[in-house]
């Protein structure tokens, strides 16, 4: 084939150079955009942690703690006490899209840190305020601390099995004491950032990782 | 970090591919005018047990207004089983440039019956059809038009399906109509990879000097377009010169036929690696790469996929809800939804090229298209990859 007649071969290099441009200029925004949903999801959490905080649950709560005329705690127990699941769910539901921004972040980002001190935080305070409604209203419910955590486990067996025989524990729990259980996690991997899991592991868990409680 | 390699490669093809849209104006892109006299064609028509078609094949060339004095049929029977032969010599009875030809090397595959096709061609031009493809009344004048340059070694059709019926011929028809507008940018690249088997026309000199279609490939139209590559042959591409061809019409067969086409594929990336080269300019550097790292790539997010599963990633973030899936929302979500936007353009603007009243691309279809046929190809490529590892034996 003569050579006049086969293809000069070439490389468009503006072509790829001006794609590659383009795609990175595409990339950068998609980015941009990302971190700014991060952004406002955490903003939404602490809002939503804000909300529980100050929910009228909560102001419930605190009024029967504050207060001693019998006749007021009874009506504020009654209340409370059918509201139980509704009460727990919220913190849950919580507790569940930490776990998933954790996921997606890693455990290491600081705004995850942020967030799982403050979830921790309300955590324990719910713990401390739902031992006390316990004690004021008679009430029956079952009160779980759950400790867990990858890096501080101190368990004999491996951890992981560990964390599996842990997680059976609870799920027996909860079937068994359907509507009328608490349980509240920890991660004890946390415990140098949160003074409020370091307060009940050692008030609690014996040094123990995982370890289930049921709090008497 | 996978995740963002494979949308940023996703990502610079779907860009790269829109550019080269803009570059060459393709809304507005001149086909060469018709030649005053045209080249004699011979027409290979490779046949195996084709009694249904072959007569709607057949019928469809006697239309064409291609001046008959300047064409021949050649039909290769390749020792079929049924009455193929029988209703050919209907054909060859009454129009003496339509030839029957018995393959003597049956058994092989469509390159042997082809090979036999191209032997007894007597054309200056040599088209190939599938038997189960039906040409356009115009179509061979139109792509012989591009044979008036000289450097013009072989030339693409627009092949599109054949009136689709169901839901997986009007996926093909989505796919096929945006294969017609990328096969036509990788043209002006120098980067056909396929001069398809339903239709394309060779220089007759492409045989004589390259040799006959490979009978060890299964995927024989990818690799003589290789070949044509590798020694630097120009391929012409044409969005105009329509063929319409039959489809799998049921998803087994529609597996059956891409697990050949990725086997070939795999084997044609393996025979040409010598290619992946700066001295084969785009086609080396850029085009035959990009193709190669596609397919690596549906390996990758299917092992990232799995690892996602195994791990139980999958199952924790949507056993949380809509909320939860929101909560992970992250950057390369938003990366893949500018991807997806991007690609509607793109197919899009292929539409209104190709659009014409013959065949409808509606844009539901379309959105049929894009939903499913990733994960088509998903599962292809699975399926390739068992064949594979299984060593199956891949017959034509």
């Amino acid at each position: 084939m003569p050579d006049d007649l086969t293809v000069k071969r070439g490389i468009k290099k503006s072509l790829y150079l001006t794609a590659l441009v383009v795609t990175i200029a595409v990339f950068a925004v998609g980015i941009l955009v990302g971190f700014q949903l991060s952004s406002a999801v955490s903003n939404q959490f602490t809002h939503e942690l804000e909300a529980i905080q100050t929910s009228s649950v909560n102001s419930e709560l605190l009024s029967l703690l504050s207060t001693s005329d019998s006749a007021i705690k009874s009506k504020v127990c009654k209340s409370l006490s059918a509201n139980l699941d509704a009460i727990s769910l919220q913190t849950f539901e919580l507790g569940q899209k930490l776990e998933v921004l954790e996921k997606k972040q890693g455990k290491d980002n600081p705004e995850v840190v942020f967030l799982k001190n403050q979830y921790f935080a309300l955590e324990a305070r719910d713990f401390l305020l739902f031992k006390k409604l316990r004690e004021e209203c008679n009430f029956n419910f079952k009160l779980i601390l759950y400790f867990y955590g990858a890096a501080t486990c101190s368990s004999k067996i491996p951890c992981e099995q560990a964390i599996k025989i842990s997680e059976e524990q609870l799920e027996k729990l909860k079937s068994e004491n359907k509507g009328n259980i608490l349980i509240y996690s920890f991660d004890s991997d946390y415990e140098k950032q949160s003074p409020s899991i370091a307060a009940l592991k050692s008030a609690y868990s014996e040094g123990i990782i995982p370890r289930v409680v049921e709090v008497r | 970090m996978l995740e963002f390699f494979v949308a940023f490669v996703t990502l610079f093809v779907t860009v790269l591919y829109l550019l080269l849209m803009f570059e060459y104006g393709i809304d507005s892109i001149d086909e060469p005018k018709l030649p005053a006299e045209f080249p004699f064609v011979s027409i290979v028509i490779p046949v195996f047990n084709e009694e249904g078609v072959i007569g709607n094949t057949l019928n469809s060339i006697i239309t064409m207004d291609y001046q008959r004095g300047k064409l021949e049929v050649i039909v290769v029977d390749d020792e079929s089983k049924d009455g193929t032969a029988l209703e050919v010599e209907k054909y060859t009875n009454k129009y003496n440039f339509i030839k029957l030809v018995k393959n003597k090397h049956f058994g092989i595959g469509n390159s042997s019956a082809k090979n036999t096709g191209v032997k007894h061609a007597q054309g200056e031009l040599i088209a190939t059809l599938d038997s189960d493809s039906y040409p356009a009344t115009d179509a061979l004048r139109k792509m012989t038009a591009y044979f008036q340059d000289e450097s013009v070694m072989a030339a693409t059709s627009e092949v599109r399906v054949f009136k689709p019926q169901n839901l997986v011929e009007k996926l093909q028809a989505v796919e096929y109509a945006v294969t017609i507008v990328s096969r036509k940018l990788l043209s002006f690249l120098d980067s056909v990879t396929v001069t398809p088997g339903p239709l394309s026309v060779y220089r007759a000199c492409v045989f004589k000097e390259l040799g006959d279609f490979d009978t060890s490939s299964i995927l024989e139209d990818q690799e003589i377009a290789y070949r044509m590559q590798a020694h630097n042959y120009k391929i012409a591409s044409s969005i105009n010169a329509t063929v319409y061809t039959q489809v799998p019409s049921k998803i087994a067969a529609l597996l059956r036929q891409r697990i050949r086409w990725n086997r070939g594929g795999i084997r044609n990336y393996v025979k040409y690696k010598r290619m992946f080269n700066l001295k084969y300019g785009d086609f080396g550097i850029a085009i035959l790469p990009l193709g190669f790292l596609g397919a690596v790539m549906v390996f990758v997010v299917l092992l990232s996929f799995f690892y996602t599963l195994i791990t139980g990633q999958y199952f924790q973030s949507y056993a949380y809800g809509l909320d939860s899936f929101l909560y992970g929302f992250g950057a390369v979500h938003v990366v893949s939804i500018l991807i997806l936007l991007l690609t509607i353009a793109w197919i899009l603007i292929a539409r209104k090229i190709i659009q014409n009243e013959k065949q409808d691309l509606s844009h539901l279809k379309i959105a049929a298209y894009l939903i499913a046929y990733p994960f088509l190809i998903t599962i292809f490529w699975i399926a390739t990859f068992f064949e594979e590892i299984a060593g199956k034996k891949q017959k034509w």
